[in-house]
């Protein structure tokens, strides 16, 4: 399950380049031996989509279903490398790379006592590549080759792949196991195979197919705690709509005690719903709240005193996500790349840094991401410079003929203003500020923007039919290997892909392709770095930051850790001195 | 009291000025002066409305006079010019970051910045308190309050003119014709009324704006004008329902007038007294409103700066004083100066009220 996801509401921070994640312990002096016990609150901001892997599709979704699910293989939380977990190794590949043989682990079972068997995996497979099961579509386009997946006992199956994809380990690896005893009563899903989902056109006349949708559906099994079982060390408890989801721990986890990232030291974890980061800072410092993934940037730097607010302890910390701003190119005034690089020109983002994220970012030059290997750090950056931006849009036709203060150019024999708006997701102060402070500089150029502020659903409705002109977005990936397919090939601009800008290059759709077939990584890096520069030089997007979390947390946590892999903390390793304890009573 | 003095020993009071030769308008006004924060009020809200219509001048990056290279102009009204048509910048004008040219001399503004500069080196709570620079401090981007205040102060008096004139024009007419028709007329408008008051009105409008693609001040004040207009319709009905079975509406029908004539020419003028009472008050509670709006996020696109968009930056940055107290205190000047002129407007037009 690793694609890009499109942020909400992160904005503002911001971290280095170098990779590698660095936990941070508390400096607290009370510690002593870990115990288990006590319930620990965590911040979300929004209820999550769901609760169910497969059909949802939000960072809220996703911080609980991975205590709760498991995965053939995951990443190391400290070393980042993909390790097995339901399976017993690494799969065995054959030579053409287009068949993957797993086998699980003999023990596993799901929090109901039931083993987890290979007939579980095909299971979520099937409804995974069911074309009629609509909210898993996000998923679906990175098992697009999977052709079949071939049962050879109850813990051994192989997964054969209609062409090679050198993430395909990875994509195969890190699905999210369902419990088919559970979403599946009836066996619906046993009437077609993996096979049969491949011909959309047949698929959607197919009966079985239809029937086995037409369950899966349903809301109960989206969002209903009885129908999540895993066989993660979680286990959901409650679904509080706009208030809480809370999950316990799975008592009977069949890796209790083995797994050292894992010790599930908390009895629940509450994660708690408030919908307004600003409330949730003033719940933080009343002790309500124990951890806040994300604290609002100036309230970070400037409220948030730890010397006084002796019980909090605040950590910025990196993650793989950066914020940019993307012109929409199948637009008049952006379609020429001369005018885009002026834009970037007319961008001061070392001051936005400051301003903005308060100095909790830093600044990102690529569209990669540059805790990756094929990260180019040899791009320079698009230095803030009004004149050379004016010398640009000169060059790229554009002038004030008319002398209404606002520059004109002749595109396909009609005059155009330079006149644009930027599309806001309400609600999210940073993004704003940036567009505010960009209206401004603009405007002294004689370019006219103004900021449109729609409802997060429809300002993503509008980025998807390209009814934008420019927007500032924010994309967050786990640490793996560049694969910018999602984002950058131009078969992505059309069915509400992720090419937001209307990006289309003959070369970079070639270099994208070849990557995506190519398993040395040296090769692959030199497809990637072609493919920078190709990027750069069109300037799509103005790169903005890579962003910096500011959490902040309540002191009483203990053996708080931070990583790359998403969503950057595990609350199953926090534990709190006894001395400490609110909720649950000393055993 | 001179008026009761020479008058109310033969006429009741409501019936007696035309007879001396005072009009109701001029009695309406010897009354409303007897209230010393009414009269304080209207000098209050006559300063707003100067303020307002002032505030290019009064705050503005560009100079007001100026010469440069011996020739002299007025940016701020050549600004006018441009926008209405009458002459176009020259090419250096047109783009031109008016602070940082060269002038042989210039008066700028005495807040010389506009509402929409930002200022991208103030960023600690520091830098943006107040300060000789910027004497109300600025927000979290740089913009200038006494600025966005002084600019704000177009869109409070707007919004509760606009607004309330949208109300009164509907209600009225709508309470007219229900008082003055009754019968199946005032049974469907009274549950028109009753319908509309039943909706809440934040709510209504923070969902139609939600649902508008692009949200403006214009739509702002149009929709708190069409759902403010129940009570004045209310209120309207129920005047007109006392006048109409007065004897001179009687002679006029018996005259033969048209039932329009009867309602506008000879209704409408004895019944409206209360209502424009009601409308000072309404003017506050559409000022109210929109700050309301504009605190929550909804509705004024964000290049916009309302006094209720100065005040809802002081939630995301508790510790910027000035950002809370300063727009809290021009609402809170505005909104009493208009309730003090209602008070004092109902204490001259009632006769029940009057010692």
């Amino acid at each position: 399950m690793k694609h890009y996801t499109l942020l909400v509401l992160a904005c503002s921070l911001f971290i280095t380049a170098c990779g590698g994640s660095n936990g941070s312990n508390n400096d607290a002096a009370d510690v002593g031996n870990p115990v288990a016990g006590e319930w620990v609150v965590v911040h979300e901001l929004s209820d999550p989509e769901g609760l169910n892997p497969l059909v949802t599709n939000d960072a809220s979704a996703q911080a609980m279903y991975i205590r709760v699910f498991e995965r053939l293989l995951d990443y190391n939380f400290k070393t980042l490398e993909l390790e097995p977990v339901l399976a017993e190794s690494l799969p065995e590949i054959s030579a053409d790379h287009l068949q993957y043989t797993f086998t699980l682990r003999e023990g596993p079972t799901f929090s109901d006592g039931h083993p987890v068997t290979t007939d579980d995996v095909i299971f979520t497979f099937k409804m995974l590549k069911n074309p009629l099961v609509v909210d898993a579509a996000p998923l679906r386009n990175y098992y697009q080759d999977v052709a079949d997946v071939i049962k050879h006992d109850a813990r051994k199956f192989t997964v054969v792949m209609a062409r090679p994809y050198f993430m395909a380990e990875l994509q195969l690896g890190t699905l999210d196991i369902l419990p088919k005893h559970i979403q599946d009563p009836n066996n619906l899903s046993d009437g077609f195979t993996v096979k049969q989902t491949n011909d959309l056109d047949a698929a959607a006349k197919n009966p079985a197919i239809i029937a086995a949708a037409e369950w899966y559906n349903k809301a109960e099994i989206k969002l209903e705690p009885r129908y999540n079982i895993g066989s993660g060390p979680y286990i959901y408890a409650e679904r509080n709509p706009g208030e809480s989801v809370i999950i316990t721990r799975n008592p009977k986890w069949w890796n209790k005690g083995n797994d050292p990232d894992m010790p599930a030291y908390p009895d629940k974890i509450i994660y708690k719903v408030v919908n307004d980061r600003n409330t949730a800072v003033v719940a933080l410092k009343n002790q309500e709240l124990d951890f806040m993934e994300f604290v609002p940037a100036a309230k970070y730097q400037d409220e948030i005193d730890t010397t006084t607010m002796t019980h909090l302890v605040k950590h910025a910390f990196p993650t793989n996500a950066y914020l940019y701003i993307g012109w929409n190119t199948m637009r008049p005034v952006f379609s020429d790349k001369l005018t885009r690089r002026a834009l970037s020109h007319l961008v001061d983002r070392n001051a936005l840094i400051k301003q903005v994220a308060r100095g909790l970012g830093t600044p990102q030059n690529s569209v990669l991401y540059p805790s990756s290997d094929e990260y180019d750090k040899s791009l320079p950056d698009i230095p803030y410079s009004p004149e050379k931006a004016k010398e640009l849009l000169a060059q790229a036709g554009w002038a004030d003929n008319n002398k209404d203060g606002t520059l004109e150019k002749t595109v396909d024999g009609k005059t155009v203003p330079f006149e644009f708006a930027f599309l806001l997701n309400a609600g999210n102060e940073s993004r704003e500020q940036i567009m505010l402070l960009l209206v401004d500089e603009f405007r002294k150029v004689g370019i006219k923007a103004s900021i449109k502020k729609l409802d997060w659903s429809v300002f993503l409705e509008n980025l998807r039919q390209r009814q934008y002109d420019a927007y500032v977005g924010s994309w967050v990936n786990d640490p793996i290997p560049s694969d910018p397919y999602q984002l950058w090939h131009s078969s992505q601009i059309q069915n509400k892909g992720s090419n937001y800008v209307g990006f289309a290059n003959k070369r970079a759709d070639e270099l994208m392709d070849l990557n995506r077939l190519e398993f040395d990584p040296e090769k692959r890096k030199a497809y990637m770095m072609e493919f920078q520069k190709i990027v750069y030089d069109e300037q799509p997007y103005t790169m903005l930051w890579t962003v910096l979390y500011p959490a902040v947390y309540n002191k009483r946590l203990q053996n708080v850790q931070f990583s790359y892999v998403r969503p950057g903390y595990n609350p199953g390793q926090w534990w709190v001195p006894k001395s400490q304890w609110r909720f649950a009573a000393a055993p | 009291m001179k008026w009761s003095k020479k008058n109310a020993a033969t006429q009741p009071p409501s019936a007696s000025v035309e007879i001396v030769g005072e009009t109701y308008t001029s009695f309406v006004r010897r009354q409303f002066k007897k209230s010393t924060f009414g009269v304080i009020s209207v000098w209050v809200v006559g300063l707003m409305i100067c303020i307002a219509l002032l505030a290019d001048v009064l705050a503005n990056d560009k100079p007001l006079l100026c010469s440069r290279n011996g020739s002299w102009s007025s940016p701020v009204l050549k600004e006018y010019a441009v926008a209405l048509g009458f002459t176009s910048w020259t090419a250096e004008e047109a783009t031109a970051v008016w602070k940082e040219l060269q002038y042989d001399w210039a008066v700028f503004a005495p807040v010389p910045y506009s509402p929409g500069t930002t200022d991208k080196r103030l960023v600690s709570l520091k830098e943006r308190a107040p300060s000789g620079k910027h004497l109300l401090g600025t927000d979290d981007i740089g913009r200038d309050v006494l600025a966005g205040l002084i600019h704000g102060s177009r869109y409070a008096l707007s919004i509760g003119v606009v607004a309330m004139s949208i109300a009164l024009v509907l209600g009225i007419v709508l309470g007219a014709f229900a008082g003055f028709f009754g019968g199946a007329t005032d049974m469907v408008i009274s549950r028109l009324i009753e319908v509309v008051i039943t909706v809440p009105r934040l709510f209504l409008i923070i969902t139609i704006s939600a649902m508008v693609e692009q949200g403006s001040i214009w739509l702002i004040m149009v929709l708190i004008g069409l759902t403010g207009w129940t009570a004045v319709a209310r209120f309207m009905r129920g005047e007109v329902l006392r006048v109409r079975n007065l004897d001179y509406v009687s002679a006029a029908t018996a005259l033969g007038f048209g039932t329009m004539r009867v309602v506008f020419r000879h209704v409408l003028p004895n019944a409206i007294a209360p209502v424009l009472v009601y409308a000072a008050f309404g003017i506050v509670s559409s000022v109210l409103l929109e700050s309301a709006l504009s605190f929550l996020g909804f509705g004024v696109p964000p290049t916009v700066v309302t006094w209720g968009s100065v005040l809802s930056k002081a939630r995301a940055s508790t510790y910027s004083w000035w950002l809370a107290v300063f727009p809290g205190l021009m609402i809170f000047v505005t909104v009493s100066a208009f309730n003090f002129i209602g008070d004092a407007l109902r204490d001259a037009t009632d006769p029940r009220l009057r010692s």
